[in-house]
């Protein structure tokens, strides 16, 4: 029933049925069944100071009308929420906790016997790499990637007063994350462990190349091995 | 436009022009636009038994909510959205959102 607009009164005026008709039962009608679209008759659209709502507890929602998000509640005691153009959603809580969503991991381990050569980071070198795809590429859920890279070392200087500087890092697509070093004095056959390690809390990407790589400085001819290397990433999201 | 008490009718009441543009004309509008604050006239704070609120989705910002109070509203962009007074505005999380 439209609302029509209550008219003023002036005395002497014979009130006719036509004039309760309009301006009081079907006036009263309109309010009766208001839906709160802020048109005149039919209540604000805004509610400046409620208290509450005590929402029926529903079904499925079905879409409301364009430019509108619908919000009721489920019978299973959840929210609801049904934006026009887009899906039903259930309204999440402050204990909500959440699954591992995806997970791989990728290893690079041993190589033997290496030797750790002498100047700058290069790629002509043996390097230990691993290369890293996420199990999921897509959408902008971020991953926890954990890298982590161990190295033993070996030093072959018998000179008395010789010394050798041996440096380890891990990079990613290239770029140094983090830089280990140790200083041994002369001692044949002397080993060393260096390891370091890298957390990442990046979106979804293509395939990552991460290194395990090597140098060393030295102040005599003497060779420097690594008996062993090992790279562990691990990648966990969360939903 | 205020609630005025409409006032019991007894035999020999005059009905005049203020009369019914008091008790008619001003309370019809004044539930016209009601707002539900739960004063008289203005319908209840409390509704106790919607099936769905179907809310037009609105791009600016929520404006700041009177104290005491918590201002809930839907986006353009699907999402929902509240903000407390004193607080800033927060978009509601849902269940199967990633991080």
């Amino acid at each position: 029933m439209a609302w029509t607009t209550p008219k003023t009164w002036v005395d002497q005026e014979t009130v006719s049925a036509d004039d309760f008709n309009t301006q009081i039962r079907d006036n009263l009608d309109s309010v009766s069944g208001h839906t709160h679209t802020g048109a005149a008759g039919d209540g604000s659209a805004t509610f400046s100071s409620l208290d509450y709502i005590d929402l029926d507890g529903q079904g499925a929602l079905s879409a409301p009308a364009t430019g509108h998000t619908r919000f009721a509640a489920n019978t299973d005691g959840t929210l609801r929420y049904y934006a026009n153009g887009a899906s039903e959603k259930t309204v999440a809580d402050t204990t909500h906790t959440h699954t591992i969503g995806g997970s791989n991991t990728a290893t690079d381990d041993s190589h033997g016997t290496l030797s750790v050569y002498t100047g700058a980071y290069a790629a002509t070198h043996t390097e230990a790499t691993r290369t890293f795809t996420p199990n999921s590429s897509t959408g902008t859920g971020k991953y926890v990637v954990v890298h982590a890279a161990t190295a033993l070392f070996q030093f072959n200087n018998s000179s008395p007063s010789g010394y050798d500087y041996v440096y380890m890092r891990i990079t990613k697509d290239g770029v140094q994350q983090s830089e280990v070093s140790v200083v041994e004095p002369s001692g044949y056959l002397n080993r060393r462990i260096l390891s370091t390690n890298v957390v990442y809390v990046t979106p979804a990407g293509t395939s990552t190349v991460f290194e395990l790589q090597t140098k060393r400085d030295q102040n005599t001819g003497a060779s420097t091995q690594t008996l062993g290397r090992s790279q562990i990433l691990r990648q966990v999201r969360c939903q | 436009m205020a609630w005025t008490a409409t006032p019991k009718m007894i035999v020999g009441d005059l009905i005049d022009a203020a009369w019914m543009n008091t008790y008619v004309r001003d309370n019809l509008n004044n539930l016209g636009t009601h707002t539900h604050t739960g004063a008289a006239g203005d319908g209840s704070s409390t509704l106790t038994s919607l099936d769905h609120a179907d809310m037009e989705q609105t791009g600016s910002a929520l404006g700041e909510p009177a104290a005491g109070h918590v201002r809930f509203a839907a986006h353009t962009d699907g999402t929902l959205r509240y903000r407390v007074n004193g607080g800033t505005e927060k978009t509601a999380s849902f269940v199967g959102h990633t991080h």
